[in-house]
C-alpha cells in the first residue's frame, strides 16, 4: 500500500522550547497507527501541525502526494482531523453543522440519509436540531465523528477519540475504524486506553518529550 | 460556617480588590511603602469626596430654594422618597421573579450541597451587595444635607462652621442607614420567600410588589401636605427618621428604633430562609453571576457568548435557506448566523454608520467632518471583524475546509462588506439628497474606503491570532492598531481627493482608494495564510 501521509523533517519549536523534535514517519493506507505517550510530551501538537492548524517551525508534510501548505485545497479534500474537543459555532445546529460540512466538500448527494444514518448510529439523532453547546462532551465528541466520517477522506487523524465516549460509543467507533481502516485509508490516533490498542494497532508509536519513535 | 465566613470574606476581599486596582492600590502588598500610600489615598479621596459632594450640594441648595423656599426640608424628603420607592419597587419586582442572591455555579458545588443553616448563608450573603447598593444613597443623602446645610445656615458659609455643616451630611447619612436597610432586607425576603415555598403560597408574593407601590404613594402623598387617615400613618416609620435627619436635629430615640425595625426584617428574613433552596437559586442565578464577573474583568467575549447562548435557546428546526456548495457555503452561513443573532441593538450600529454618511454632506467645516469620518470608521472595523473573530473561534472547523484561502476571506467576509457598502453609500447619497447637496465624487470612493477600514480591522485581529489559543477558542479584539490602519488606509485617497482638484484628483483618489482595499484584501489574506508569522 502506498504512503498515504509523508512526515521529513518535521519540528514544532515555541521560542527556545522544542515541542516536537526533527521527526520522519510515514501513515500506510489500509493501516492504524496508535501514537501513545504521558500527558505533555506532544501528542495533540502533532495532530495539529500534521493538519497544519499550528504552522510547523520545520519540515513538509505530504498527504496522498500534496504538500500541506502548496496544495492545501487538495490536502484538505484528503485529510480529516477529530480534536479532542471540537468546537462548533453557537448559532448552527448539529444538523445544519454536518450540512456545512457536507456542503463545503461537495458531498450534498443523498446528504439527509448519510447525516441521518451517522446521526442514530452514534446516538445523536434525537438531538439533532439541538445547538452543540447544550451538547455533553461525549456528545459533541460524537458530533464531531460525524463531521468527519460525512465526507470522503484517505488519511483520519483522531485525538483522543475515545475519552468521553461511553462503551457503546466506543464500540461502534472501533467498528467504523476498523471498516475504514479495510477500505484503505490511514489512521492515526492518539490514546491511553490499552484496550483500544490491542484492538485497534497494526503499528504503534511512543512520543516522549517531544521525540517519536515505533515500538 | 467558619468555612462559609471563610469563603465569602475571600469573594469579597477579590471584589474590594477589583475596585481598589482603580486607584493603583495593591492589596496583597504589605510594604510600609503601600502602606503610605493607602493613607494618601483615604486623605486624598477624603478631601476629594468631600469638594465634591459640597459641588453638587450648591446645584442642591439652588433647586430646593427655587422649588419650596419657605420648606426646603420637604423637597429633599420628597425627591429622596422618589428615588427609594422606584429603586425599592423596582428591587421587589426583579426579587419575586428571579432570586436576589446571586451564587456562582462553584457556590453551588460547595455550599448548596452542604446541610449549613439556610438562614445564616443569606445574612452573610447579605453584606457586599447591600454595600453596593447603599452606596448611591447614602451619596444623595449626604448631598442632601449639605445642600440644606447651605440654605439652612444663616450667614457665609466659612471654614469655623465646617463642623456644623458636615453635621447636616452626617445626620442625613444615619437617617438613610437603616432604612436603605429595611428596605434591602425586605426585598431579599421576598426572592427567599419565593424559593423556600412552592405553590400557592407564591400568589400572596404577586401582591407584595402593588403593596409596596401603594405604600409608597402614601408616603409621597403625606410629604406633598396631604393629609392621611391616621390608620395609614404607617409610613411614618420611615418618614419621620428621615424628616429629623434632614431638619438638621438628631433623635437618638428614633434612629434607634429604625436600626430596630431594620434588624427585624433582618431576624424575619433569617427565619424566612429555613427552607430556602439553594440548589434553585444557583439554577437561576448562575450564569448571571458569570456573566457579571466577565464583565467586571473585562472578559467582553465571554460576556457576547453566555448571552448569545441564552438567547438562542436550545433547539431551532432546521434552516429553509437555500445553499450553495462549494465556498459559496459560508455564504449561507453567514445569513443564518446574521438572522439568528439579530437584535434591534445590533442594528444601532448600523444606524451609526448610516447616520455618520447621511449628515457628512451638511457638516459645515472639515474639522467637524474630519469626526464623523473618524466616529464612522470606527463603527466600520467593529462590524467588520464580527464575522472573521466567530469563524476564528471555531479554528479547527474552518481550517480543515477545503477552500483556499483566499476564496474562504472573500466568500466570508464579503457579505458584511456588501451590506457596509450599501449602507454607507445609502446614508451619503440620501444626505445630499435631503440637504440639497450635489453629490460630490467622494461618493466614488466609498466602496474603495469601506474595503480599506474593514480589511484593515480583520487584518489586525488575525495578525494578532495565536492558532494554540484559536485551537481552545480564544481569538483577539480589534485594537486601536486596527483602527489607526483603516485610518490610515481611508485617509491616503481622501486627502488625494480633498488636495489633488479636478478630475485628476478624483480619478487619483478612486484607483487609490480601491488600490489601498485590495492591498488591506491582500494583508488579510497574506495573515490567514501565515497564522503565529503574521
Amino acid at each position: 500500500m502506498p504512503s498515504h501521509l509523508v512526515v521529513q523533517e518535521l519540528s514544532k519549536k515555541y521560542d527556545s522550547f522544542v515541542a516536537l523534535a526533527p521527526t520522519n514517519f510515514e501513515l500506510m493506507g489500509g493501516e492504524i497507527s496508535i501514537l501513545s505517550g504521558p500527558n505533555g510530551s506532544g501528542k495533540t501538537t502533532l495532530l495539529s501541525c500534521l493538519t497544519g492548524l499550528v504552522p510547523l517551525s520545520s519540515g513538509s508534510v505530504q498527504v496522498m502526494g500534496y504538500d500541506l501548505y502548496r496544495d492545501e485545497v487538495e490536502v484538505r479534500h484528503r485529510m480529516i482531523y477529530v480534536p479532542d474537543v471540537p468546537r462548533f459555532y453557537l448559532e448552527l445546529t448539529a444538523w445544519e453543522h454536518l450540512r456545512f460540512i457536507a456542503l463545503a466538500n461537495g458531498v450534498e448527494k443523498d446528504f439527509e440519509q448519510k447525516a441521518e444514518r451517522l446521526m442514530k448510529k452514534y446516538g445523536i439523532w434525537e438531538a439533532k436540531d439541538l445547538f452543540p453547546h447544550h451538547y455533553s462532551r461525549g456528545m459533541r465528541l460524537k458530533l464531531g465523528l460525524a463531521l468527519a466520517l460525512i465526507r470522503p477522506f484517505d488519511v483520519l487523524l483522531l485525538d483522543e477519540p475515545t475519552s468521553a465516549l461511553d462503551e457503546e460509543g466506543v464500540r461502534m467507533l472501533v467498528e467504523e475504524l476498523r471498516g475504514l481502516r479495510n477500505a484503505g485509508a490511514a489512521i492515526l490516533l492518539t490514546t491511553h486506553d490499552p484496550g483500544l490498542i490491542d484492538q485497534l494497532a497494526d503499528r504503534r508509536l511512543l512520543i516522549r518529550n517531544g521525540e517519536i519513535r515505533p515500538v | 460556617m467558619k468555612a462559609i465566613h471563610w469563603l465569602r470574606s475571600r469573594q469579597e476581599e477579590r471584589e474590594t480588590a477589583y475596585w481598589l486596582s482603580f486607584v493603583a492600590y495593591e492589596k496583597s502588598d504589605h510594604s510600609f511603602n503601600n502602606r503610605i500610600y493607602l493613607l494618601y489615598l483615604i486623605l486624598f479621596f477624603g478631601v476629594w469626596v468631600f469638594v465634591t459632594l459640597t459641588f453638587f450640594a450648591g446645584g442642591g441648595a439652588i433647586l430646593f430654594e427655587m422649588l419650596s423656599p419657605e420648606n426646603p426640608v420637604r423637597v429633599a424628603l420628597l425627591v429622596q422618597m422618589v428615588l427609594l420607592a422606584v429603586w425599592s419597587l423596582f428591587s421587589a419586582w426583579k426579587a419575586i421573579r428571579r432570586c436576589p442572591v446571586l451564587f456562582s455555579e462553584e457556590d453551588g458545588l460547595l455550599i448548596s450541597q452542604t446541610p449549613l443553616p439556610r438562614g445564616r448563608i443569606i445574612l452573610r450573603w447579605l453584606w457586599m451587595p447591600w454595600l453596593k447598593s447603599a452606596i448611591p444613597f447614602w451619596i444623595m443623602a449626604v448631598i442632601f444635607g449639605f445642600s440644606l446645610a447651605e440654605v439652612t445656615i444663616p450667614g457665609a458659609m466659612g471654614a469655623n462652621r465646617i463642623f456644623e455643616y458636615m453635621g447636616f451630611g452626617l445626620r442625613a447619612w444615619l437617617a438613610i442607614l437603616p432604612i436603605h436597610l429595611m428596605l434591602f432586607g425586605l426585598h431579599w425576603l421576598l426572592g427567599v420567600v419565593r424559593l423556600s415555598t412552592r405553590g400557592n403560597s407564591n400568589r400572596w408574593l404577586r401582591i407584595a410588589v402593588p403593596v409596596l407601590a401603594l405604600f409608597y404613594g402614601i408616603l409621597i402623598l403625606s410629604i406633598g401636605g396631604n393629609v392621611i387617615p391616621s390608620v395609614l400613618q404607617i409610613v411614618d416609620l420611615i418618614l419621620i427618621p428621615l424628616r429629623i435627619g434632614y431638619a438638621g436635629v438628631f433623635n437618638w430615640l428614633v434612629w434607634v428604633t429604625t436600626w430596630i425595625l431594620a434588624f427585624l426584617v433582618l431576624v424575619i428574613l433569617f427565619q424566612s430562609a429555613k427552607n430556602f433552596s439553594l440548589s434553585r437559586a444557583v439554577q437561576e442565578t448562575g450564569k448571571l453571576e458569570l456573566i457579571s464577573t466577565a464583565k467586571q474583568y473585562g472578559f467582553t467575549s465571554l460576556v457576547e457568548q453566555e448571552k448569545m447562548q441564552q438567547r438562542l435557546g436550545v433547539e431551532r428546526k432546521p434552516t429553509q435557506l437555500p445553499a450553495i456548495a462549494g465556498p459559496g457555503v459560508l455564504i449561507w452561513k453567514d445569513v443564518l448566523q446574521t438572522k439568528r443573532t439579530f437584535r434591534l441593538t445590533g442594528l444601532l450600529t448600523w444606524l451609526q454608520i448610516f447616520g455618520f454618511l447621511f449628515v457628512l454632506p451638511v457638516l459645515p467645516d472639515m474639522g467637524s467632518r474630519g469626526i464623523v469620518i473618524i466616529l464612522w470608521i470606527i463603527q466600520l472595523a467593529q462590524i467588520s471583524v464580527k464575522r472573521i473573530r466567530s469563524d476564528l473561534a471555531v479554528w479547527p472547523l474552518i481550517r480543515q475546509l477545503p477552500i483556499s484561502h483566499k476564496k474562504f476571506l472573500r466568500n466570508d467576509l464579503g457579505f458584511t462588506y456588501l451590506l457596509a457598502v450599501l449602507i454607507s453609500l445609502t446614508g451619503f447619497l440620501l444626505g445630499c439628497v435631503v440637504f440639497g447637496m450635489q453629490i460630490p465624487g467622494l461618493a466614488w470612493l466609498v466602496p474603495g474606503m469601506v474595503a480599506a477600514i474593514s480589511f484593515a480591522a480583520v487584518f489586525d485581529v488575525i495578525r494578532r491570532s495565536r492558532s494554540g489559543l484559536l485551537l481552545n477558542g480564544s481569538v483577539p479584539e480589534l485594537s486601536a492598531g486596527g483602527i489607526l490602519l483603516g485610518i490610515l488606509f481611508a485617509g491616503i485617497p481622501l486627502m488625494t481627493y480633498l488636495l489633488v482638484s479636478g478630475i485628476l484628483g478624483m480619478l487619483l483618489a478612486i484607483i487609490l482608494s480601491w488600490g489601498m482595499g485590495y492591498l488591506a484584501f491582500e494583508l488579510v489574506a497574506y495573515a490567514y495564510r501565515n497564522i503565529d508569522h503574521a
